[in-house]
Formats: C-alpha cells, sequence, structure tokens
C-alpha cells in the first residue's frame, strides 16, 4: 500500500502554511434566495484569422498561448452522401484505409513515429504538444496525400466493417435511426442509404483509389489550427507539408428533396426480449439558413433541448417511463434541410402511456400550451449565457469553427449570434414550433418487443401503425 | 493519468442546448465505429530515434492549488485559472455502492437521484432551472467508492453553485417525501434498463463482479443494484444514508476555473460553515481477493448477433502501488497495432476487430480488476483466441519485455499529462480524485511519475504474479449457440439472467 497522508495532519500543514483562515463575522446569509451575483463578464468569441495556402487550402487559425498544446484539425468536406449508388461505405472504408500505410511508410512505421512522439496522428489531425507539431504535420500529410492502400489492409479492414455492420444491429438506437430515416427520407434517397454487406465486399482497392482521387484534393479541405501558434507559422508548416497537393474537383452535392412524411404514421420495427423501447419522432426540418434558425432552436429548447424541457419534465420526471427524454434539429449544409428528432427509451410496459404523452406535448405546444413568457426567457438564457463554456478550451473553439465551416456559415458567425437570440420573440418562437414541429408530417419509430406493445399502441388510436423492418420493408 | 471509472452513473444523460452540428444521428453510416476501431489501434512503437519529449528534462505540469479544512472538516481545494470566465464546483463525497449493505444494492446511486429533488431551501425544480438557465451544466455520479455532484457555469455565476450545493448537504431531509423517492426509483430503473438490460452482453460487469467477489464482498453487486433492492429502498434507508455520509467532514469541495480565492472562501465560509459535522465513519474493509482457481461463465443474449470473450484477474485497486505496472501491462498487449495481442489477434491471425486489456479501469479503491475483452471475427474460435491469449500472456511472465517496448506507452504517458487537462471541470475531477482516495490533491502528480518509473522487470513480475490461472473466463454467445463458447468441453456455468421482460411486467 502507498503512504496515505492522514486528513488531520493536513489540516495542520494547509494551516501552517495559509495560516489560519479569517473571515469577518456576519449575518447568516438567507438562503431561500438565490445569490446576487455580479454581471456576467463580456462574451469573447474566438477570434479566427484567416489565411491561405498557395496552392490555395483555407487556414483557419486560432491563435492562444496559454498552453502548450496545438490542435490541427484538416475538414475533408466530403459528405457520405456523394456515395455512388452501391459503393454506400465507401467513405469509412478509405478514411480506415487512408491509416493503413503511405508509399514511403508502412502502417506499423506510422505506428512507431507516434510512439516517438506520444500523440497519435490521424490523417485529418492531432492534437499535441506545442515540440511535437511539425513531426505530426508532416505525418498528417504522408497519410492524407500518399496512401498506398495495400490489398491486405483492405481485406482485412472490409471485413472488420462487415461485423461492425452486424454488431450495429444489435443496438436497438441504430435499428431506430435506420427505420426513421428509411421513411422519412424514403428508401432509395441518399439520405437513408447505409451501406449493406454486400456493398462492403464488393468494394475493390481500384474503387477506393478512384474516389480518394476524385475527392482527396485541396477544393474540399479547410485546416482548422488552434492553439500554441501564430497564424504565419501556421501557414509555414501546413505550406511546407501539404504546398505540393494539387487541385482537383470541387464535391458538389446535387441531391433531390427527400420525400418526408406525408401524413403521422407509426412504424414498429420488431425487436424481441426488448425490455425498453426505443422511439426517435421526427420529421424533415428547415435548412440550417432559415430565417427562423434562431426561433427554431428556442422552440426546441420549450419542448425537448434541456433537462427542464417539456418532454423531459414529463416523460422522466412526471410519469417515470425513462431516464431521459430529449429533442433536437440535425442540420446539414443549406440549403439541404434538417430533421428534428424527439429520442427516448421507455420501459416496454410504457409504450402506449410514453406514446400518448409526446404526441399530448406536440399537441400543447401548438394549441393548449403555447410557449409561455417564461419559456422564452429560460430559452434565451440557456441559449446566449452558456458559451463561456462551449469555448473553454482549444479543442472547443477548434471545434466550434469547424463546425461553421462544415455547416457553410460565416467564421464572424458568434458574433451576432447574442442579439439574433434576443430578438427573437414569444410569436416567433410560437410559429416556429408550430411549424417545425407539426405531428401530421412527423414519423413515430418505436423499435421493441412486438408482441408486447402493439396492442397497446394500436388501442391508443394515435395514428395508423404499420410494422417495419429496419430497411423500411413492410413485416406482416 | 488519473482515469475517470469508465460508466459511472449519472444523474441524466447531457442535454446539449445546442444545434447538433453533425447529422451522424441519422445518417449513421458506420463512419464512426470504423474510425474508432482505428483510433485504438493506431498508437505506437518506439524505435531508438530521436525521442521529442526531452525524457530527461520532463516534469508533470502541476495545477496551483490552496488547500483548506473548515472548522466542521470539509476539505477546501482552490485551483484558479483565468483563461476562460468559467468556473467549475464539484463536490467529492466518500461514499459509494461500497458502502451499501446486502439488501440494498443500487442505493448510494439512487440516493444521488434524490440529491437533486430539492431541498429545505430550494425547492423541487429549482436547481436544474437556475444552472440552465444561468447557461451552465451540471450532473452527478456515483462510482464504487466515490460520489460527486457538479456545476460548470459562467464564472460570474459561482456564488449560485455554491449556495445550490450547500442547501442539499446541510438540509437536504427537510424536503424529503415518500414521492420523491418513488419517483427516483422508477427513473433509476429505466437508467438500469438502459445501460444493462437493452444492451447485449449489458450484464457481463455484474455477473464477473458476483463471480470474483464472496457475496459479503461490497465490490461483488453492481453500482446500479439489482430491480428487487431498487425497490425496497426506504425513506428510513434515504434518512440514515443522509445522516451517515452526507457530512462536510466526508466531503471535498474542489472549486477551479476564472476565482478570486478571497471570494471564493468568503462566499464557501458563508455557505458551507454553518453546516455541522458528520459522525465518524467506519469504512468497509474490501480484502483484496484470489480466486483459487479458474471459473468458467457463459452468458447468452437474445438480441446478439456474435460472440464476445472475456478474461477478467482479481488484482488490486489504485491505492496499491502494482496499479502502475499492470496499467503498463495492458497498454504492452494493446495500445497500438503493433502492441502484443492486437498485433497478434487483430493484424497477424485476424481472429478479432478489436481486443482491449485494462487494469482496473472501474478506478476502484480497494481491489480492482485486469480485464481482456475480445470482439471475434464472426467465424473465429473463442477457443484458438484464449490460446493465443495464454501464449501471449505466458511469454510475458517468463521474460520482461524489451526496454523499447516499455517506452511506448511512457511518451504517451507524458504527452497526455500536459494537453489531457484542460477544462475547468477536468481539472476539479483530478483534484478531487487525488484528496478523496490519496490524501492529496496533486496525486496526478506521482501517478504519472510512478507510470514512468515502471520497469520491464515489473511487467513480467505483476504479469506472474495476478494474470494466473485463478481467473473468470466469460463466454458470451448468441442465445442457443452454446457450440461457440470458448473450450466447450470444461465445465462452465451458465449465468445468463433471466428474460428482461419479467422485472418490466412485475411492475405493472
Amino acid at each position: 500500500m502507498r503512504p496515505r497522508l492522514d486528513s488531520v495532519a493536513l489540516a495542520l500543514i494547509s494551516l501552517a502554511v495559509l495560516g489560519p483562515v479569517t473571515l469577518a463575522a456576519q449575518a447568516p446569509i438567507d438562503r431561500a434566495k438565490a445569490p446576487v451575483v455580479p454581471a456576467a463578464k463580456p462574451l469573447t468569441f474566438p477570434e479566427a484569422q484567416s489565411r491561405k495556402l498557395p496552392n490555395g487550402i483555407p487556414v483557419i487559425v486560432l491563435e492562444d498561448h496559454k498552453s502548450p498544446v496545438v490542435s490541427v484539425v484538416a475538414i475533408v468536406d466530403v459528405p457520405t452522401r456523394l456515395e455512388p449508388a452501391g459503393k454506400t461505405g465507401i467513405s469509412a472504408v478509405l478514411g480506415s484505409m487512408l491509416t493503413e500505410g503511405t508509399t514511403s511508410m508502412t502502417a506499423d512505421q506510422l505506428s512507431n513515429a507516434f510512439a516517438d512522439l506520444g500523440n497519435r496522428v490521424l490523417p485529418t489531425g492531432f492534437y499535441t504538444i506545442t515540440p511535437n507539431v511539425d513531426r505530426s504535420i508532416a505525418l498528417m500529410a504522408d497519410q492524407l496525400m500518399h496512401p498506398s492502400f495495400p490489398d491486405e489492409a483492405l481485406t482485412r479492414v472490409k471485413a472488420n466493417q462487415v461485423v461492425a455492420l452486424t454488431r450495429a444491429k444489435e443496438n436497438p438506437y441504430y435499428l431506430a435511426s435506420r427505420a426513421f430515416a428509411n421513411v422519412v427520407y424514403g428508401q432509395d434517397h441518399p439520405y437513408a442509404r447505409a451501406a449493406t454487406e454486400a456493398e462492403v465486399k464488393s468494394l475493390t482497392r481500384a474503387d477506393i483509389a478512384a474516389y480518394y482521387e476524385k475527392y482527396y484534393r485541396p477544393p474540399n479541405v479547410t485546416f482548422v489550427v488552434g492553439g500554441d501558434i501564430t497564424p504565419e507559422q501556421a501557414v509555414a508548416k501546413l505550406s511546407h507539408a501539404f504546398g505540393s497537393w494539387t487541385a482537383g474537383e470541387k464535391a458538389t452535392l446535387a441531391i433531390a428533396a427527400p420525400k418526408g412524411v406525408s401524413s403521422e404514421t407509426i412504424y414498429i420495427v420488431d425487436r424481441p426480449s426488448s425490455p425498453q423501447s426505443v422511439f426517435y419522432v421526427g420529421m424533415l426540418g428547415p435548412p440550417r439558413d432559415a430565417s427562423d434558425f434562431f426561433a427554431t432552436d428556442l422552440a426546441n429548447t420549450t419542448l425537448g433541448g434541456a433537462f427542464t424541457s417539456r418532454v423531459n419534465l414529463n416523460l422522466r420526471e412526471d410519469k417515470h417511463y425513462t431516464y431521459g427524454a430529449n429533442s433536437f434539429f440535425s442540420y446539414r449544409r443549406a440549403p439541404e434541410p434538417s430533421t428534428f428528432i424527439i429520442e427516448t427509451a421507455v420501459s416496454t410496459p410504457k409504450t402506449d402511456s410514453s406514446l400518448v404523452q409526446i404526441a399530448k406535448e406536440l399537441a400543447d405546444l401548438r394549441g393548449a400550451r403555447p410557449v409561455t413568457p417564461g419559456e422564452l426567457d429560460f430559452a434565451r438564457g440557456s441559449a446566449t449565457k452558456g458559451f463561456p463554456l462551449e469555448f473553454e478550451t482549444i479543442s472547443e473553439r477548434a471545434g466550434a469553427i469547424a463546425g461553421l465551416i462544415r455547416q457553410g456559415l460565416p467564421l464572424d458567425y458568434y458574433n451576432t449570434v447574442v442579439q439574433h437570440y434576443r430578438a427573437v420573440t414569444q410569436s416567433e418562437e410560437q410559429q416556429a414550433a408550430v411549424q417545425h414541429m407539426d405531428p401530421s408530417k412527423m414519423a413515430i419509430v418505436i423499435v421493441g418487443d412486438r408482441k408486447v406493445i402493439e396492442p397497446g399502441i394500436r388501442a391508443a388510436n394515435i395514428a395508423p401503425v404499420v410494422v417495419i423492418d429496419e430497411n423500411g420493408n413492410p413485416v406482416k | 493519468m488519473v482515469v475517470q471509472p469508465r460508466s459511472a452513473l449519472h444523474l441524466g444523460p447531457p442535454h446539449s442546448l445546442k444545434a447538433v452540428p453533425t447529422i451522424n444521428h441519422i445518417c449513421m453510416r458506420h463512419t464512426s465505429w470504423l474510425i474508432r476501431a482505428r483510433i485504438v489501434s493506431c498508437l505506437a512503437l518506439a524505435l531508438p530515434t530521436v525521442n521529442l519529449v526531452a525524457q530527461a528534462q520532463f516534469a508533470v505540469p502541476k495545477l496551483p492549488v490552496e488547500r483548506y479544512v473548515m472548522p466542521n472538516g470539509l476539505t477546501v481545494i482552490l485551483s484558479p485559472d483565468h483563461s476562460a470566465h468559467v468556473a467549475a464546483v464539484d463536490i467529492w463525497y466518500h461514499v459509494g455502492s461500497k458502502n451499501e449493505l446486502p439488501g440494498r444494492t443500487g442505493f448510494a446511486h439512487l440516493f444521488e437521484h434524490v440529491m437533486f429533488q430539492g431541498s429545505q431551501h430550494i425547492p423541487y425544480g429549482v436547481h436544474f432551472k437556475t444552472v440552465e438557465n444561468a447557461g451552465g451544466s451540471l450532473n452527478g455520479s456515483t462510482w464504487n467508492d466515490r460520489t460527486n455532484y457538479f456545476e460548470t457555469l459562467p464564472s460570474n455565476e459561482l456564488a449560485t453553485a455554491l449556495w445550490l450545493e450547500s442547501d442539499r448537504m446541510g438540509f437536504l431531509l427537510p424536503a424529503l417525501d415518500q414521492a420523491k423517492l418513488d419517483a427516483q426509483r422508477e427513473v433509476v430503473k429505466n437508467e438500469r434498463r438502459q445501460r444493462v438490460d437493452n444492451v447485449p452482453y449489458g450484464s457481463e460487469d455484474e455477473v464477473i463482479g458476483a463471480a470474483m467477489y464472496p457475496a459479503s464482498n461490497p465490490y461483488s453487486w453492481p453500482v446500479i443494484g439489482s430491480m428487487a433492492d431498487l425497490s425496497a429502498a426506504s425513506l428510513n434507508d434515504v434518512r440514515a444514508f443522509f445522516s451517515r455520509y452526507y457530512a462536510p467532514s466526508n466531503a471535498t469541495l474542489v472549486v477551479t476555473g476564472d476565482i478570486d480565492a478571497g471570494e471564493t472562501k468568503q462566499l464557501i465560509s458563508e455557505y458551507f460553515g454553518p453546516i455541522p459535522r458528520g459522525p465518524a465513519i467506519t469504512r468497509p474493509v474490501v480484502a483484496k481477493v484470489t480466486l483459487p482457481a479458474e471459473k468458467r461463465l457463459v452468458l447468452e443474449d437474445p438480441r446478439a448477433k456474435l460472440p464476445q470473450l472475456t478474461i477478467s484477474w482479481p488484482t488490486v485497486g489504485n491505492v496499491n502501488a502494482d496499479n502502475a505496472p499492470l496499467n503498463a501491462v495492458g497498454r504492452i498487449l494493446t495500445q497500438d497495432r503493433t502492441s502484443r495481442l492486437t498485433k497478434l489477434l487483430v493484424y497477424d491471425r485476424q481472429l478479432a476487430t478489436r481486443v482491449s486489456a485494462d487494469q482496473n479501469d472501474e478506478d476502484s479503491e480497494n481491489a480492482g480488476k485486469f480485464t481482456i475483452n475480445v470482439t471475434p471475427r464472426p467465424n473465429a474460435s473463442l477457443t484458438e483466441i484464449e490460446n493465443l491469449i495464454d501464449s501471449t500472456l505466458a511469454s510475458l511472465s517468463k521474460s520482461p519485455p524489451d526496454a523499447k517496448e516499455v517506452d511506448r506507452f511512457k511518451n504517451f504517458v507524458r504527452v497526455s499529462s500536459v494537453i489531457g487537462i484542460q477544462s475547468a471541470l477536468g481539472k476539479a475531477e483530478v483534484l478531487a480524485e487525488g484528496q478523496t482516495f490519496f490524501g492529496d490533491p496533486l496525486h496526478y502528480v506521482k501517478e504519472t511519475d510512478q507510470a514512468l518509473a515502471v520497469t520491464p522487470a515489473d511487467i513480467a513480475r505483476v504479469t506472474r504474479e495476478y494474470l494466473t490461472p485463478g481467473r473468470i473466463v466469460v463466454s458470451m454467445v448468441p442465445t442457443g449457440k452454446l457450440d461457440l463458447v470458448s473450450k466447450p468441453s470444461l465445465p462452465y456455468t451458465n449465468v445468463t439472467p433471466a428474460p428482461e421482460a419479467a422485472p418490466a411486467k412485475a411492475e405493472k
């Protein structure tokens, strides 16, 4: 056993060092009242400095010398929705193959090089101490620009990917997300496609190399660099490593709008002997550049974005059907639509009761219990006061900037975000709720033990009931 | 580095108020699984080249710490850092499922939930609403040996967090009633369903704990508890537990981030000073265990599609000097693609998609376990995998690893000690853990030094000493596929729990 310091001895030590803590005598505090706190310090947002490499790759730098750490991320903006039909899953296999060796280093040699540093380097980035930056950038560039795609690695990566597909089907949340995508987007829509075992097995080295050559090119890349580094240093180091990368094709998406849901429908996916039923309830949502984005975000907070939101207070705190219920809008880059989802897992015998309560919350928000001034105030507070937490660390700041780039938003987005939230009125929040949380356009996917839950779901008479598999195909 | 328990139970799943920046929730194309697998196996092997982490000069960065003990026994640790306008308040109570009694398993965690239901001066609901409205985040967590409660807030709201935490430390019971307990009992039962009962092979840790420790040993039962014991918990249990364990003298209060030390001390004195000291606590003695012989278990799951194999040995807790070399054994076996077991099973023989080896990953105080977990390829033989694990361990116990092999993980330890603790809450957690278990908030520095001091001979010795035939082998197979069990001709115990539907129905 290691020696452990006695707490009494510690107290003596600290008294000796600090001197006794003497405090002015005072009247006891009134515990029933929240303390009066000082005004919040002014919000400061990450100052993003934009540069460009000679070959046109944008470099966004968040300079911060408080710690000797640096984060470098390469955003390769090649959405999986670009995958050609019949080759779904190629992005994941390619992503893995980029780590399997370069034209000058085997994967084992790369691994040795990471150990020399003490930090791993992915093809798309790393987070390390300042002295390791140059070598890490070189290893990152080698993987991103000169992959060798060895055949024996491809065989292994594909086999492991097939296992991952099989294991995913054990997971009720995966089944719910697959079924939801199929019924909301349409089975053939690119948003709904997911790799199949046959597709993964059919991928060839030539497929991987062609996809890589086409899209892993400077027009689709942005670097986000954060931490103990100046913009000039970042540009010099990245130019040195990536300067020879030649231009290619800009990835462009031309995807027809998904079909959405024409009328509210309940879809049951059978997962025998499940002690809980997993719910995905939702619809297509507005694009990220919609003028009512901020009102929509506040409406989501009222319904399900926070612990004290309506669905969680109802399903968890009041009814105790679940450990948690929440909702969110998941955004793609505009003009593509977003997706709105309410998600929860409830005990099997309470499946129909939970369905009734979710339907009630959606109906109440647009009818009997519209957004209150208190709810608007709460949603605004939580949306605007928490920015210091969101930008606390270098990783978080770099992640926030990467999120802006992925969604095609301007780098000064955060400078005006607080005033946008403050400008939202109660009627605007209410209108966003009515428009974007409309049960008549929602699919209700429930993954659970069909023989136990189906009678109650039908008896609840909320909407027509269809039994499907996770691929969206009807089941008798 | 200080490792947080992989699976500490929380009051609730984290909620995010902000727009989700990715679309992985919907368009899951398995990228995340594959990338994660790559990250796990993309670690390293030291070559005799330039070592960029200057080993001779390296010193683990030390957080600034001011510590004092208040007259009522509350240990306070302040660690200012003004790099962001954020403050974290983190209270650790030195109580966990270890302090429960048989028949009341899961109680420490259920109690943690009750702590969020309001106190004498702060009605139900105010706690959550106040923190979320201020843009803060909050949660609590319970594990074997400790329970904690924390808030991260914009730094001007520091007093708010101290107000909330002090009221439930001092004044919980006047606001307690049966309805609050019953409500959280059902929430926790759903937490159990979500974490254990509805997860393929979700009871793996429970069956290992039950087989490793005698029933009287508090590490033998799961932190989440059993449905029957959760049903049995009474208001009197809550009152007794609070009176015994929830007092300043059994707690460490850590405040980090953008704080002024003088003002913070004043606030702490006002809010926590009047709370009386608690009774002296007799902590359970949890003896290190050994198994006289191998125990072979089989766990079936109707929702699983592929088998899994886990081998687990009783070892030491985090306060034992052998914790560090045992942790090094885990790194030597599975840290990266050239590590011994990963190389053999995932790359050379391709019998598995993933293998992990970890010492005491639950971060238990008094006794731990060393666990190897394998995710096999679909047609791989669990028997062959088990034999290869055994030969790998035999080799490591016979001859110490090459010094370069040991240096592999040390470089990662050095860099991680610099980049690892960045957030105010992350710092508070490390300081609170050190104080609670070791009486030293800066224990993480010692722990890093201990990891860096491990020798090849230490590694061979602990492999011989702990990774012995006295172990538990769990074959996990889809229901009915008993032909997939490792070494099926050896006797085994089938520990498959009763169907999940049973507790759910009983509740109706």
